[in-house]
């Protein structure tokens, strides 16, 4: 995979960028962190936040002017969370750990004033062992003698202490001239000068106005290894004057260290962050008014960290259970999933997340840079299956069940009865037909009376080899379909399913189509007023269809006009699960997706995508297809309640479709469908076990017939129940049953497995890794 | 992947073809490319091997699950 491909998805997440009130500070300080740590009662961790990125915290804290208030979220909705209290809280309840003194290294600095830039400096620096000579221009601490009630006793003098713990030296400033500066640039490596203390006489220096534009980056001067902390006339003047001390200290040890100050240093200064914060939700909550605004209570503040609204970008996150389930975001997604496609050898841990997405977009749709997850499923899974990395396991159903939806027992396309011409095409769907075969059929049936010379076409478009990164395979199933459609010359589709439609948009954009839906709208059959209470839910495959989604609704409100909508719905819709093969290759997590889409509604939900429909009905939500309100089948309130039929009633459908459509409509004579021979008695509870394990009645048919030709493999004489087992394709199948004097086969139990043992049957055939092997022989061996 | 299997029950089972009480012995079972040694029921006669249930769904299925994302 191109690396640009996952920059491109990286630089869409704003999930890792800062808060509004971290990139407003003039040093960074990670004010949500402050909040959240006090929320929880932990002022020590809440400490460490603040030592992260302020300079001489002890002193710095107490100064602070709260520059982030004016960006806070909360601004807008009443006032911003109030980070001074926050910070002298911390500091009155937390230890200043004292840091290990360095030897001196031969890099000396020399800083005119002492104010708080300079001792923010000599702090950040000597920590480095690069010690610094203050020179007093008037008394110690400059303009911090006038702070006055900001500063509780001891703390400039804790300060000083400090100052002179780590190495540091003070010496009075002898008269300031230009000489005095000269002597200073010969003697130490750089000089600071502190315009924040008053005393400090730039002229005197003989330093002009120009030379003394200030750096914003790197607190440089125009001259050459002179820096500069600003005048207090500044806005927010401690925190500039901290920050201009800090950023000083960061020029000069890169300079010691002979690398450019101005290297990697565009976030130093104050930014716009690009995270976007959704503050809708948010309710207003009054700033906390301490009664002893010295002495603010621990209630006091945990109510005001309590109003930080924790600001992240959560957009994704709050929708998709996917993108939840496996405690990141995006853009540790992208990184995680690259990283295990590039892995040449090793543990691929990322396989299970690249096959769990559904690819249904709504993660995009709900982005601020619409970060399309979904495009790089896409490459991702594309390229495993390029590599022969993709498991076989985790789409092999799916693929097995469109290779037989489109085989000979149940693939079929007819032109109209009695006609040679064909100007449409309806094609039902893959699932439609599995899950109900009489509405696929009537519709067709409204349709060709309606319209006229519409032929029919019952299969597979080829969207699960799509999802599951399978190019080959996908390139067999499109060019057998546009063969088909040649050979009608070229007619118009009509698709009922919108994963169909989507799939025909990017794979077959040659061949015209129409969605079902649009062409019911305009040519309605007759209305059947449903006093049903129903909930619309859209197919995620229609987000980008407004077209779609409004036909949807115009047949609804025809014909259940009191129908609600879901929560989730139009472009904000959610997937059922089945969306690409998600719930195929993560069967628990794509059950809490179709719980997560079906569970805000309060009466049967209707879809128009049959997936839809039968995934809420398999997660027991009362559930049905458009059609069957449209052209219904039986009671409403019946067909909503019926289960959704399992995987080998599907595959019966399928060829129930075929054998009725054939017969009734094209009054053609079909042999007989082959039965099997014996009759399978098989329980409720081994029907479930099946189901689970996604073993179908016809593989146990397969087992079967070959234990009634060659005998079972192993017999138990104490049971008297037979064991037999069959490897039709990569998986072995084994059949526990005991054979009854009627000669019925009652199934005792059936398990299956992929590995491959000696002596077991199969041996000697490969095991490859991915499906393509399997889809060249089409299907069963 | 345990080589011994403890819990194997094959009591009452025999080679249908040979007759043959089953016996366990070391089988070699490969997937993905991967193959290893375990120990599985089986007829000394003719060499057929049985995967019960358990395994097949147990051990077996953890150790495809972990190949798969190999």
């Amino acid at each position: 995979m191109d690396k640009a491909v996952l920059l491109a998805l990286e630089d869409r997440c704003t999930y890792e960028e800062p808060p509004a009130c971290q990139s407003f500070c003039p040093l960074h300080v990670d004010a949500r962190a402050i909040a959240q740590r006090l929320g929880e009662g932990k002022a020590g961790e809440a400490r460490k936040a603040l030592d992260r990125q302020m300079p001489l915290p002890q002193l710095t804290g107490w100064l602070c002017e709260g520059a982030c208030q004016e960006r806070c979220p909360r601004q807008g909705l009443d006032a911003g969370v109030n980070l001074p209290l926050l910070e002298r809280f911390t500091l009155r309840n937390s230890k200043t750990i004292k840091p290990f003194p360095l030897p001196a290294t031969a890099h000396k600095t020399a800083a005119i004033g002492s104010s708080l830039a300079t001792l923010c400096l000599a702090s950040d620096l000597s920590r480095k062992g690069h010690k610094v000579t203050i020179f007093l221009t008037g008394p110690k601490g400059g303009s911090l003698l006038t702070a006055g009630e900001r500063l509780p006793t001891g703390v400039l003098t804790e300060a000083f202490e400090l100052i002179d713990f780590l190495g540091n030296a003070w010496e009075e400033a002898p008269a300031q001239t230009p000489e005095f500066l000269a002597r200073l640039l010969t003697d130490y490596a750089a000089v600071f000068l502190d315009l924040g203390d008053p005393s400090v006489d730039p002229p005197a220096l003989g330093l002009q106005a120009t030379e003394l534009a200030l750096d914003p980056l790197t607190s440089g001067s125009s001259r050459e290894r002179i820096f500069l902390a600003p005048p207090a006339t500044v806005p927010y003047p401690f925190l500039a004057a901290a920050s201009a001390g800090k950023k000083a200290a960061g020029s000069l040890d890169r300079l010691f260290q002979g690398v450019q100050p101005q290297v990697a240093r565009e976030r130093e200064a104050v930014f716009e962050t690009t995270l976007v914060v959704d503050v809708s939700e948010a309710q207003p909550a009054p700033p906390v008014r301490p009664a002893d605004p010295l002495s603010p209570t621990e209630a006091e503040i945990k109510a005001e960290a309590a109003r930080c609204l924790n600001c992240s970008c959560r957009s994704c996150l709050s929708v998709c259970p996917h993108l939840r389930h496996y405690k990141g975001y995006p853009k540790k997604y992208a990184r995680e999933m690259y990283n295990n496609i590039i892995t040449a050898y090793g543990i691929r841990t990322s396989n299970i997340l690249i096959n769990s997405c559904l690819e249904c977009d709504l993660c995009k749709e709900v982005c601020p840079n619409q970060a399309d997850v979904a495009e790089f499923i896409r490459k991702a899974r594309k390229e495993m299956i390029d590599t022969n990395h993709m498991p076989a396991a985790a789409h092999e159903y799916a693929l097995e069940d469109l290779l037989s939806a489109n085989g000979p027992d149940c693939g079929f396309f007819r032109p109209p009865p009695g006609e040679e011409k064909v100007s449409r095409v309806f094609f039902p769907g893959c699932q439609l037909v599995a899950g109900n075969p009489t509405a696929a059929l009537k519709t067709y049936e409204f349709l060709n009376q309606t319209l006229g010379e519409v032929g029919l076409m019952s299969g597979c478009c080829g969207a699960p080899a799509r999802w599951s990164g399978r190019s080959a395979l996908t390139g067999s199933v499109t060019t057998e379909l546009k063969k088909t459609w040649e050979s009608a010359e070229r007619p118009t589709f009509i698709l009922a399913c919108p994963s169909c439609q989507l799939f025909f948009q990017a794979e077959l954009p040659e061949i015209p189509f129409v969605s079902l839906w649009e062409v019911l709208a305009q040519n309605p059959p007759p209305a059947l007023i449903q006093s049903l209470e129903l909930t619309l839910h859209d197919p995620c495959a229609t987000r980008y269809n407004e077209k779609v989604q409004t036909s949807a609704r115009r047949l609804l409100k025809t014909f259940a006009p009191g129908f609600k909508e879901q929560k989730f719905s139009g472009r904000l819709t959610k997937c059922c699960g089945y969306g690409g093969l998600g719930a195929q290759a993560n069967e628990s997590l794509g059950l809490e997706f179709t719980l997560d889409t079906a569970a805000a509604a309060t009466s049967p939900l209707v879809s128009y995508c049959a997936m839809c429909r039968d995934r809420f009905a398999k997660a027991g939500f009362a559930s049905l297809h458009l059609l069957e309100i449209l052209f219904p089948t039986g009671n409403l309130q019946e067909l909503a309640q019926r289960p959704a039929p399992n995987l080998t009633q599907r595959r019966d459908n399928r060829r129930h479709f075929r054998q009725l459509a054939l017969t009734s409509v094209w009054r053609e004579t079909l042999p007989e469908p082959a039965r099997f021979p014996h009759e399978l008695v098989i329980s409720e509870e081994l029907w479930a076990k099946m189901e689970k394990r996604r073993i179908l009645r016809d593989d146990l048919e397969l087992v079967i017939a070959e234990a009634a030709k060659n005998g079972p493999l192993f017999f138990n004489q104490k049971t008297g129940r037979s064991l037999a087992a069959l490897r039709p394709r990569q998986v072995t199948f084994w059949v526990e049953y005991f054979q009854d004097p009627q000669g019925r086969y009652l199934i005792h139990d059936v398990w299956c497995h992929r590995m491959l043992a000696m002596g077991s049957p199969g041996e000697g055939a490969e095991s490859p890794a991915t499906l393509e092997g399997f889809a060249r022989t089409g299907g069963r061996v | 992947m345990d080589r011994k299997l403890p819990d194997m029950d094959i009591e009452g089972w025999i080679c249908h073809k040979c007759q043959t009480p089953l016996t366990m012995f070391q089988v070699n079972v490969t997937y993905m490319g991967a193959s290893f040694e375990v120990e599985l029921p089986g007829c000394a006669k003719c060499g057929v091997t049985m995967i019960p249930e358990h395994l097949a769904f147990g051990k077996m299925l953890d150790v495809e699950k972990l190949l798969e994302d190999k």
